[in-house]
């Protein structure tokens, strides 16, 4: 049972778990890129493979967040209350909506904005996301990084927008011109592929998705 | 209360990280012009590896005092990393001097690191969370009482545990000041602090630095008594939204530092108290430490360091905050403070008045003062005054600071080389006072009073400046400040807060609503008072007239030339003080500036005067009471000596002895103040008894013949304050 017997291997560190594509916005945040169909929340402890891991108080797979069409459906695994009210069937999320798991855990689900169908997944009080994200963004067809509090990320310090859209099983980014975006120093042209561990510089704008 | 704060999605911040995202809001006006985005340039990206064994994750903030990183080690520690990019040497010594301090209000130092190419880093706990320069920008009108004492309280006891170990601050602020949950962690310490104090070459950005600044800096002190300055800042900005001292450029901040008191009208107790003396210009009159400043607002250190509230005390409710009451924009109501919080001192365990052994600096010994702020606002626009202005405020800043002891030694000293040099200095005072009326005169009329202040260049540096010079190798100022440990101070009484009017609020407000007044509508106002004012002036000399006449049993024939000339001088000088009353009364009062104007018109009077007194003949020797006063007569040798011409041989006032009565009477005596349209009381006795006294006064200098002086500084005094229009202030303010 205790996962302190078991041999440490690197794959059983957390940071290695499932490898969730992460964003990291200098000057912004992390933020968990989650664009399968599926995501697994539950607890952060070695070996546990779930998309989503919360440091905390809660069960190690403690519900599915499935995405349907624009819409986000909550399947409870283990005890999940959304507003307050236990549930145990599949639940449609809407923005404001806040999900308890076990005790002591709370997200609240918000979307922005309803031309798109992604939303932010945020963690509220002392509890924390294994590995350390500012918010989980559950990918619907686009998604805006800017300065507008509408958009899905918010980046207080830029003058312009990014959006990421999907194409096909990558991830596309659409941004101004005038940004002048260089991808690890050469200039490129938008719209242009988000692949991991290339950087992303524009005047204000510096990125990398790992 | 920590369930409120939400974490953001936007942010995860690390030490310094708010610091430049912020600046720009901490000063709100400059923030607009700034261009944004700017801030955030990084030279390493995610995955880099510069120092062995971290991976860097993302940058989080960055500005002239190095980059911060979050960063993870090969272990999977989570860290942030400080690129110091300036002084390495310097800064290297500061920090390690920190490195095994330990407090849970602490941002914690792991190490400290070089990298292949020699760059130093700092290794430190990555705190995931607002600062409080976030948190205040949510709460632009300030905290509940309770939050500003749990965070306050908590930086207190960081603060405290720094200054035991004998390491001073030196640059606290609410961007250095973190939460992680519901912790304070204060981080920052340890670096030198002229890095951050010059900034970016003096730019806007600097600007919010020195807000939070004690006076003493400009002078190199770098004691505990700064951070006590600045926690005292840092509570009032809490409690209120803003900083008590802020301006439009660092030396406008920096003289109110040095001059200004903080407007605590709307702070209840006992922050009032609290924030009043930690903000004392003299560092020995403020909090002797932090513990002492806890015990004040009702709350204490545990064994280990901790801040806890002290319950066993006498009632420590702390009493809720004040909120000024919001009005819509464009609303000519005016906010009122509602008091809420208990204002007897005795409540919330601040020390009673009295029971303690008196210091011999008092906090309060500027709570009577006029409030400099309002002076210092509106700065002089005539360039002589205003630098002379601004050497009186340093001198007394300077005054402030010297020890008890010291300013006796001052005085004496001053008052001995005034006696020993008078000869010489009464004389040259006379001849620069002269030449700066003449100055002001065609200063004044040309137009000068309207041009605009000069607004100093934002690349200007301060005066601080002087001490904190950018990229400053040389190490006259150790890193880490120690002070020594100061005698224990007395404990000084807490005398009951005196609770301030509103008025001066409702008074600016209602003067910058003023000046929307057009030009016909002041000058309508100005030719109604007029008339008015010619009304009630004749009435009343006609009556004085009759009156003297009729104690003179009829032999009026000397008195009526006497009586004209005090009835058209009354008047002439009423429509002076009512043509200049109303061209001021939308404008901050300027005392040094309109006692010149007056003085100008007053020598203009007396000019005015003497051509009417020759024209009408009046016989003053006849008229000039006999009784009571300093009378002029041929047998006195003295005053005809000193007098020399002012008055001819039959003791007749000559042009001179008329310039100097109505200059000094118009240079001692605030008309304005009696015919200003928000004046406290429509009519007021003592403003009459005010001025007779003053033309007493210049009765006893110049020997002007008495009773006429008194006569017409009276019904002047009476037939300005009648004829003015007034706005009352209650009626005013209950409306709302």
């Amino acid at each position: 049972m205790s996962h302190l017997a078991r041999p440490v291997s690197s794959s059983a560190l957390p940071t290695a778990m499932a490898q969730p594509k992460i964003l990291w916005i200098d000057g912004v945040g992390s933020y968990a890129i989650c664009d399968q169909t599926e995501v697994t929340i539950g607890q952060a402890f070695p070996g546990n493979s779930v998309d989503l891991a919360i440091r905390g108080d809660l069960s190690r797979r403690a519900a599915v967040i499935r995405r349907h069409g624009e819409d986000h459906l909550i399947q409870p695994l283990q005890l999940v209350q959304v507003n307050g009210a236990e549930i145990d069937r599949a639940v449609v999320l809407c923005d404001g909506s806040i999900i308890s798991l076990g005790s002591r855990i709370e997200l609240r689900y918000v979307k922005p904005t309803q031309l798109s169908g992604s939303a932010r997944l945020e963690l509220i009080g002392h509890t924390r996301w294994q590995p350390l994200l500012s918010a989980a963004l559950l990918m619907g067809e686009s998604c805006v990084l800017g300065p507008e509090l509408n958009s899905h990320v918010v980046c207080p310090d830029w003058t312009t927008k990014v959006v990421l859209f999907r194409n096909g099983k990558e991830w596309m980014c659409r941004v101004s011109e005038q940004a002048n975006i260089q991808i690890d120093g050469k200039p490129v042209r938008a719209p242009f592929p988000l692949v991991r561990g290339q950087r992303i510089r524009g005047d204000e704008i510096s990125m990398t998705l790992e | 209360m920590f369930t409120m704060l939400r974490r953001q999605p936007r942010k995860i911040l690390a030490i310094d990280s708010a610091e430049d995202m912020s600046l720009g809001n901490q000063s709100k006006e400059l923030s607009r012009s700034e261009p944004i985005g700017v801030s955030m340039k990084f030279q390493y990206g995610s995955g880099d590896t510069p120092l062995d064994g971290y991976k860097i994750k993302r940058g989080v903030g960055s500005g002239g005092f190095g980059e911060v990183y979050f960063a993870e080690s090969d272990s999977g520690k989570e860290v942030a990393l400080k690129r110091i990019q300036k002084n390495l040497e310097v800064e290297v010594r500061g920090v390690r001097h920190c490195l095994n301090l330990r407090h849970p209000n602490l941002v914690a130092i792991y190490d400290i690191k070089f990298d292949k190419i020699e760059q130093g880093w700092i290794v430190m706990e990555f705190i995931d969370g607002d600062s409080l320069r976030d948190l205040m920008d949510k709460a632009p009108d300030g905290m509940s009482a309770n939050d500003t004492m749990q965070w306050f309280a908590q930086l207190a006891a960081g603060v405290a545990y720094l200054h035991d170990q004998g390491i001073v601050h030196r640059d606290l602020k609410p961007a250095n000041v973190f939460t992680d949950g519901g912790l304070i962690k204060i981080g920052d310490y340890g670096l030198s602090k002229y890095i951050s104090a010059s900034r970016r070459g003096g730019q806007t950005e600097s600007v919010g630095t020195f807000h939070y600044m004690a006076p003493e800096i400009g002078k190199g002190e770098y004691g505990k008594e700064i951070d006590i300055y600045s926690m005292g800042i840092i509570l009032y900005e809490l409690l209120t939204g803003n900083v008590p001292f802020d301006g439009e450029s660092s030396q406008e901040i920096i003289l109110k530092h040095l001059t200004a008191d903080p407007d605590l009208s709307l702070v209840p107790q006992p922050f009032a108290y609290v924030i009043q003396r930690s903000l004392a210009k003299n560092p020995a009159s403020r909090f002797r430490d932090c513990r002492e400043m806890l015990t004040a607002l009702g709350w204490g250190l545990d064994a280990s360091g901790l801040a806890i509230k002290v319950t066993n005390a006498i009632d420590v409710n702390v009493p809720p905050v004040m909120q000024p009451v919001r009005i819509a924009a464009g609303s000519n109501e005016i906010p009122i403070a509602r008091p809420i919080g208990s204002f007897d001192a005795t409540v919330a365990g601040m020390p009673k008045p009295g029971n303690q052994a008196a210091g011999n600096s008092n906090p309060w010994r500027y709570r009577n003062g006029r409030n400099q702020a309002t002076l210092a606002e509106n700065l002089y626009r005539e360039p002589v005054a205003r630098a002379i202005h601004q050497a009186v405020a340093e001198t007394q800043a300077f005054f402030r600071n010297l020890p008890p002891g010291g300013r006796g030694v001052a005085i004496v000293l001053a008052i001995i080389f005034l006696v020993m040099n008078s000869a010489w200095i009464a004389p040259m005072m006379f001849v620069l006072l002269g030449t700066y009326v003449c100055y002001y005169v065609i200063w004044y009329l040309m137009g000068g009073a309207n041009k605009s202040i000069p607004t100093p260049s934002v690349g200007a540096q301060p005066q601080y400046a002087r001490y904190v010079q950018p990229n400053n190798a040389s190490p006259a100022i150790q890193p880490t400040a120690h002070y020594k440990n100061a005698p224990p101070a007395v404990p000084k009484p807490a005398p009951a807060i005196p609770r301030k009017v509103a008025i001066r609020n409702w008074q600016s407000e209602k003067r910058s609503s003023l000046k929307q007044q057009g030009f016909w509508t002041r000058s309508h106002e100005t030719t109604r008072s007029w008339a008015l004012s010619g009304i009630v002036t004749a009435v009343i000399t006609i009556c004085g007239g009759m009156l003297t006449m009729a104690r003179n049993e009829g032999n009026a024939t000397p008195l009526v030339s006497g009586i004209a000339w005090a009835g058209i001088m009354t008047l002439a000088m009423t429509w002076t003080m009512l043509f200049l009353a109303r061209r001021w009364e939308s404008r901050t009062e300027d005392s040094i500036v309109f006692r010149f104007v007056q003085l100008t018109a007053g020598v203009l009077l007396g000019m005015g005067s003497y051509s009417l007194s020759e024209f009408l003949m009046v016989p003053w020797s006849d008229i000039a009471s006999t009784q009571n006063f300093v009378v002029i007569n041929d047998g006195n040798a003295m005053w005809n000596k000193s007098w020399k011409g002012f008055y001819d041989r039959d003791s007749m006032p000559l042009l001179a002895g008329h310039i100097a009565y109505f200059g000094g009477l118009m240079w001692m005596v605030r008309w304005w103040r009696q015919s200003d349209i928000l004046r406290k009381n429509r009519f007021s006795v003592w403003a009459i008894a005010w001025s007779v006294a003053m033309a007493a006064l210049v009765q006893g200098l110049f020997y002007f013949p008495a009773p006429w002086c008194f006569i017409v500084a009276g019904v002047t005094s009476f037939s300005l304050q009648m004829a003015s229009p007034w706005m009352d202030y209650k009626e005013n303010t209950q409306l709302a």
